[in-house]
C-alpha cells in the first residue's frame, strides 16, 4: 500500500445510504446519502439526536458494515468488494476503535487486551510491540495495570486501556462512538482529554461521536448529524490558541 | 497465514479457562465417552488375542499333507480280479508327504518362516494290563516340535523327553491307563507292530481330546508303528505373521504342489465370531463417537454464542473471520486431545482393575496394559480430530457473525 500524501484525506465518504431490512414491510433508509471528507489529523465530534444513524455512520466508517448505496475510501482507496481477510486487515492497521461499553476481552490482561490488534496482524507476540503497549498504558496513568485484567478495573480506567488498544498500531483514523458516554463527568473529562493529547502527540484524526456539547464544542470540526443527513458542519471552533 | 496458530491459539486456551466449568464439563464428557472406547477396545482385542493364542498354542500356523488318494478305475481287467462293478471313494491310507526333507529344507529358506516340524502321526492303541485306550501316536523331532507347541511348558510330571524307548504321554490317558512316570505301556500300531515304552513325562495342554489320546515319540519308532518307513504325514510351519497364513499356504500349494491347510482355515468359524464381535465393537466405537461429537459441538455452539460480543471486538481489532473461526475449531481440538488423555488413562485404568479382579494364578493376564499405547494413540488422535470437525458448525457461525450486531447490544 502506498502511503497517501499528507493532505489527502484519510477517510472520503461518497453518497453513502444505509437501508435496513430490505425488502420487507419495516424497511427503512436511516442514511441518505452521506459525502464526507476526513483530512489527516483532523479531530471531529460527531453530534445529532439519538437513532438519527450515528453509529451507523460510524460502523461503515469502520468498515464493520457496508453501505447500502455509495463508498467508502479510506487513503484514496476504494473499499469495495475488498475480502474480508482485506478489510480485516485494513481495520487492524488504519482503523482504531473505542467503543462506548470499552469492549475488553475479560479473559486477558490489560496489556494483552492493547496488543491484540497487532497479535491479529502478525500471528505472533513481539517484544516491541509489548514495549510500546506498556509505554502507553503508562501514559495513560496505568503504569502499574498492565497485569490486571478488565474486571480489576473501574470504568474510566477500562476506557482508557480501550483507547491504548485503538492506538497500538498508530492508525491515521481512530473512530470513537460515545467514548465518555458511560463515565462520570470528571472520568469522560480525562478521557476526553487523552483522546485530545494522542491527537495531538500521534497525528492520527479522531471522529468522536458524542452526546456532550461541551465536549463537542472542544474539537476542531463538529458534525451535527439529524434523520440521516448531515444537518451542519462546523470547523475552527474549539481550536485552542 | 501463520500455521502455528499462535494468536488463534492463545484465544482459545484463554476463552477455555475462562469458561472454567463449562470446559471442565464438556473435557469430562468426552472422557467419558473415550474411556468407554478404550475399555471396549481393549477388553475385546485383549480377549480375542488371548483367543488366538490359545488356539494356535496347539497348532500349526500352516500344515503340509500328502495330496489325498483319488480312485483311479482300473481299465485294464486282467490286472483284476474282478471288474469294478461300481466306484467307491478309497478309503485312505497313510501316505507319507512326497520327498518331504527337500521340503523342510526348502521352507527352512522362506524368510517368514519361524519354525518347521516335520510329523508322522496316525492311530494306536495303548495297553496297560487290563486298560486299553485309543490313541494318536506323534513322531516328532522334540527340539522342532517344541518350537510349534511347546508342550514343555505344560508338563506335569517328568520331561518332554521322548527317545526311542521313552514315550510323553497326556494327563487324562494317563489317568485311565492308571500309569506315572517310570512306567511302562505297550503300543500296538498297524499291522500288529508293537512295542513297550516307558512314560518319560506327562503334559497336560489343557485341551482334553488331545490330553485324553496324544502320545509323543520320535519320529523313527513311530514310522515302524505306522508302517510307514522313512515317511512323515505333515510338516507343520509357523510363520511371523500369523494372519498372513492363509496365503501362505496358497502360495505353498502352487509352488510345490503340496496340500497345505492354513489355521485359519481350520478355524474359519472362530475367525468369523471374532470379525463379527469387532464389527459390534466397531459401531459402538461409532455411536459413542457420534455422542461425543454432539456434546462439543452443542457446548461451542453455546460459548459462540456466550461470545457474541468479543467475536465483535475481535473483528473489530482486525481479525478475520478465518481467525474467529480457526479459534473455536481449536477449542474443539482441545476440549477432544485432553478429554481423550484423560479418558484413555481410566480407560486402562478400568481395563487393569478388570484384569486385576479376574486374575488367577493359573491363568494368563487378559490383557496387557503396556500394548495399550498404540490404543491411547488412536483414540486421542481420534478424539482430536472428531473434536475438531465437531467444532465446526459454530465455529462456522463464529465467523459468519455481524461485528455490528455483536457490538450493538449491551
Ligand atoms: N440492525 C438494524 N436493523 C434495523 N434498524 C436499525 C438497525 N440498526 C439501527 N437501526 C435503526 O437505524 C437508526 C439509526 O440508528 P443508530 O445508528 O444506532 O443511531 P444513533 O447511534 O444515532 O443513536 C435507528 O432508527 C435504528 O432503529
Ligand atoms: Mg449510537
Amino acid at each position: 500500500m502506498t502511503a497517501p500524501a499528507a493532505d489527502s484525506p484519510v477517510l472520503r465518504l461518497k453518497n453513502v445510504k444505509k437501508r435496513y431490512n430490505i425488502g420487507l414491510p419495516s424497511e427503512q433508509e436511516v442514511l441518505h446519502g452521506i459525502d464526507l471528507s476526513v483530512g489527516p489529523g483532523e479531530f471531529l465530534a460527531m453530534v445529532g439526536p439519538s437513532g438519527s444513524g450515528k453509529s451507523t455512520l460510524l460502523n461503515i466508517l469502520g468498515l464493520l458494515d457496508q453501505p447500502s448505496d455509495g463508498e467508502v475510501f479510506i487513503a484514496g482507496r476504494s473499499t469495495r468488494g475488498l475480502s474480508d481477510g482485506e478489510l480485516s486487515r485494513l481495520r487492524g492497521e488504519r482503523l482504531g476503535f473505542v467503543f462506548q461499553f470499552h469492549h475488553l476481552l475479560t479473559a486477558f490482561t490489560a496489556l494483552d487486551n492493547i496488543q491484540m490488534p497487532c497479535w491479529a496482524a502478525m500471528g505472533r507476540r513481539d517484544p516491541d510491540i509489548e514495549a510500546h503497549a506498556q509505554a502507553l498504558l503508562a501514559s495513560v496513568g496505568l503504569d502499574d495495570y498492565g497485569e490486571r485484567k478488565p474486571k480489576a478495573l473501574s470504568g474510566g480506567q477500562q476506557q482508557r486501556v480501550a483507547i491504548c488498544r485503538a492506538l497500538i498500531n498508530r492508525p491515521p483514523l481512530v473512530l470513537a462512538d460515545e467514548p465518555t458516554g458511560n463515565l462520570d463527568t470528571e472520568s469522560s473529562e480525562q478521557v476526553f482529554d487523552l483522546l485530545r493529547r494522542f491527537n495531538r502527540e500521534f497525528g492520527c484524526a479522531f471522529i468522536i461521536v458524542t452526546h456532550d456539547l461541551e465536549l463537542a464544542e472542544k474539537c476542531d470540526r463538529v458534525i451535527e448529524l439529524v434523520d440521516g443527513r448531515i444537518l451542519d458542519d462546523r470547523s475552527g471552533i474549539g481550536v485552542p490558541s | 497465514m501463520d500455521l502455528r496458530l499462535w494468536y488463534e491459539s492463545r484465544l482459545a486456551v484463554e476463552f477455555l479457562r475462562e469458561g472454567r466449568a463449562q470446559s471442565l464439563l464438556i473435557i469430562l464428557g468426552v472422557g467419558l465417552g473415550v474411556a468407554v472406547i478404550v475399555f471396549v477396545l481393549a477388553l475385546i482385542s485383549g480377549l480375542q488375542d488371548n483367543l488366538i493364542e490359545r488356539t494356535l498354542g496347539t497348532q500349526a500356523h500352516v500344515s503340509l499333507q500328502a495330496p489325498e488318494e483319488a480312485v483311479r478305475v482300473l481299465r485294464d481287467p486282467a490286472e483284476v480280479d474282478i471288474a469294478a462293478q461300481a466306484v467307491n471313494e478309497r478309503a485312505q491310507r497313510l501316505r507319507s508327504v512326497q520327498n518331504w526333507q527337500a521340503l523342510v529344507a526348502a521352507l527352512e529358506g522362506e524368510s517368514r518362516v519361524t519354525a518347521v516340524s516335520p510329523v508322522v502321526s496316525g492311530p494306536a492303541f495303548a495297553r496297560r494290563g487290563q486298560a486299553f485306550e485309543s490313541v494318536a501316536l506323534l513322531g516328532i523331532d522334540p527340539a522342532r516340535y517344541a518350537q510349534i507347541v511347546p508342550v514343555q511348558e505344560d508338563m506335569v510330571a517328568g520331561e518332554f523327553r521322548p527317545t526311542a524307548n521313552e514315550v510323553v504321554i497326556g494327563n487324562v490317558l494317563a489317568d485311565k491307563l492308571g500309569v506315572e512316570v517310570g512306567d511302562r505301556i505297550r503300543l500296538e500300531g498297524t499291522d500288529a507292530r508293537a512295542g513297550n515304552f516307558q512314560i518319560a513325562g506327562v503334559f497336560s495342554l489343557g485341551v482334553r481330546d488331545l490330553d485324553e489320546r496324544f502320545v509323543y515319540l520320535p519320529i523313527r519308532p513311530v514310522q515302524t508303528l505306522l508302517n510307514l518307513p522313512g515317511g512323515v504325514t505333515s510338516v507343520d510351519v509357523t510363520i511371523d505373521e500369523i494372519f498372513q497364513a492363509e496365503s501362505f499356504a496358497e502360495d505353498l500349494r502352487l509352488r510345490f504342489r503340496v496340500n497345505a491347510e492354513s489355521w485359519m482355515e481350520t478355524n474359519e468359524q472362530l475367525l468369523n465370531a471374532l470379525r463379527s464381535q469387532s464389527q459390534s465393537t466397531n459401531l459402538i466405537q461409532v455411536f459413542v463417537g457420534i455422542s461425543v461429537a454432539f456434546g462439543i459441538a452443542s457446548v461451542l455452539a453455546v460459548s459462540v454464542v456466550q461470545r457474541r460480543r468479543e467475536i465483535g471486538i475481535l473483528r473489530a481489532t482486525g481479525s478475520t473471520a478465518n481467525q474467529v473461526m480457526t479459534v473455536f475449531l481449536i477449542q474443539g481440538g482441545i476440549v477432544g486431545l485432553l478429554g481423550s488423555f484423560l479418558g484413555s488413562l481410566g480407560g486402562l485404568g478400568m481395563v487393569s482393575l478388570f484384569t486385576a479382579l479376574g486374575a488367577r494364578p493359573d491363568r494368563e493376564a487378559l490383557f496387557d496394559v503396556t500394548a495399550g499405547a498404540g490404543l491411547v494413540m488412536g483414540a486421542m488422535l481420534l478424539a482430536t480430530v472428531t473434536g475438531i470437525l465437531a467444532a465446526y458448525f459454530p465455529a462456522r457461525r463464529a465467523a459468519k457473525m455481524d461485528p455490528v450486531a455483536a457490538i450493538r447490544d449491551e
